[in-house]
């Protein structure tokens, strides 16, 4: 084989790639069109195909966007049970917060109760539930505050006369300064039935006090009267003074955090004595 | 969208849920997949069924099409794996009932060794008595006007080797019927 015949091989090639070759016009002359039997049935599979929407695969690729939108929604919802309850806004100011916790559980409830049957599900019984878990903690949590606020030094505690009326002009002195947001403010509630039997116990034991045994700067005091301002400021506390050390301070005590009781012919604070008989309750002194 | 759409784009259109660019595809490529079909399976009786899978499989396919990819490569090397599927169920290219058997069979009809006089059908025949990769190397140059470097991508080969395979395939189709390429 020559060189010259080696060579023919790549010229052909090139006159073919560059539809020079006869072989072209050979082959197109074999062109042959196809059947249109299929055609008809090949286009309707394409119109079905864009008609059928995004394949299976896009579908599932939405699945997760499609789930988080669903949380992002219940989660606004929950969000914004727990903004609208009332009392469970921590920043407001501790006696109101106080005041009004024992409406804001029954408030919240009937919310959440709506609120489960909009959503109607599972989650939804959740959510309530989380909602009045939230209440309750925030109930918790104004107490606890407002034993801080009761720990503070008295002077700056009970600076002002506290306006709660008195049944005895004996007893017109000592004025509620700082009284907490009644339940009712022209109907005082009873107290809770689940508060502390202890408290009453305690009232009725200052009632029972002779005349003259508690005394107020230099005043003698009525133990019935006394009994009576408690009474009143126990009705009108709310949760606040459900214990009866809690009553203690946060209701008996205001007001009359120097006044003294006679005991064993002495005179006492009164503070640790009330405490005491709390202790001793099974055991009462007098 | 203008007549001037090119093919890639015609795809992408179709692959956003556009039916009519489909339709404008196929109407410009349906003749050369037959062909294909037909040259590379050498059935008259089975291109048809072929070319319908070609296209099916190009609807099931269309979120996967990318721009990256020419369409008449994508479009062929579609055509390319369905036939070597063909093949490999057949074991070897001509065992089944195949254009070169019916146009070459010795024992043929009068009338139809007379047709094989034509030289378009033998053009035919010895296209089909070509080897697999040579005829569709032909074919996919006719058809798809495919460059050297896209039918080596297409059978996984080095462009020299596609150089060499068409020299084989030029040479036997020349002497084959050098008097009907004069």
């Amino acid at each position: 084989m020559t060189a010259s015949n080696e060579r023919d091989p790549d010229r052909e090639l090139d006159d073919y790639l560059a539809g020079r070759h006869a072989l072209s016009r050979l082959y197109a002359q074999a062109r042959v069109e196809r059947p249109t039997g299929h055609d008809a049935a090949i286009l309707a599979k394409a119109v079905a195909a864009t008609r059928a929407g995004t394949p299976k695969r896009g579908g599932r690729r939405w699945q997760p966007v499609l789930a988080v939108a669903a949380t992002m929604v219940l989660g606004v919802a929950v969000g914004w049970n727990l903004l609208q309850a009332p009392g469970t806004d921590v920043s407001a100011d501790s006696d109101s917060a106080m005041g009004s916790a024992p409406l804001s559980a029954g408030s919240a409830a009937p919310s959440a109760s709506g609120d489960i049957a909009a959503l109607g599900s599972q989650k939804a019984t959740e959510a309530a539930e989380a909602i009045l878990a939230e209440d309750a903690r925030q109930q918790r949590l104004a107490q606890k505050q407002e034993s801080a606020r009761a720990a503070q030094p008295r002077a700056q505690a009970f600076a002002a006369p506290r306006s709660v009326p008195s049944p005895n002009p004996q007893m017109a002195a000592p004025q509620a300064r700082a009284a907490p947001p009644p339940r009712g403010a022209a109907n005082p509630s009873p107290p809770l039935i689940s508060d502390d039997p202890q408290i009453q116990r305690l009232i009725d034991q200052v009632r029972e006090l002779p005349d003259g045994t508690i005394r107020l700067d230099g005043k003698s005091l009525s133990g019935s009267a006394l009994a009576e301002v408690w009474t009143q400021r126990w009705a009108r506390s709310g949760t606040r003074c459900s214990l009866a050390a809690d009553f203690v301070e946060f209701c008996a005590l205001p007001d009359y955090e120097d006044a003294q009781i006679e005991q064993d012919g002495e005179l006492q604070p009164l503070r640790p004595v009330l405490h005491r008989w709390i202790r001793n309750m099974e055991h009462p002194l007098r | 969208m203008s007549q001037a759409d090119t093919d890639e784009t015609l795809m992408q259109a179709y692959g956003a849920g556009d039916a009519d660019a489909f339709r404008r595809l196929y109407l410009r490529h349906a003749d050369p997949v037959y062909r294909y079909c037909l040259r590379a399976s050498g059935s008259t009786a089975n291109a048809a069924e072929f070319a319908q899978d070609v296209w099916t499989r190009v609807i099931e396919s269309r979120q996967r099409y990318t721009q990256t990819a020419g369409f008449k490569t994508w479009l062929y090397r579609i055509a390319h794996n369905r036939m070597v599927d063909h093949w490999r169920t057949q074991a070897t290219r001509g065992s089944s009932e195949t254009l070169a058997d019916e146009q070459a069979d010795p024992s043929a009809s009068p009338e139809r060794r007379a047709a094989a006089e034509d030289c378009v059908a033998r053009l035919q025949v010895e296209l089909a008595g070509l080897p697999f990769e040579q005829c569709e190397l032909i074919v996919l140059r006719e058809e798809g006007e495919l460059t050297l470097e896209q039918m080596a991508g297409l059978q996984g080969v080095g462009r020299e080797t596609v150089k060499s395979r068409l020299r084989y395939a030029l040479a036997k189709l020349k002497e084959a019927l050098h008097d009907c390429l004069e």
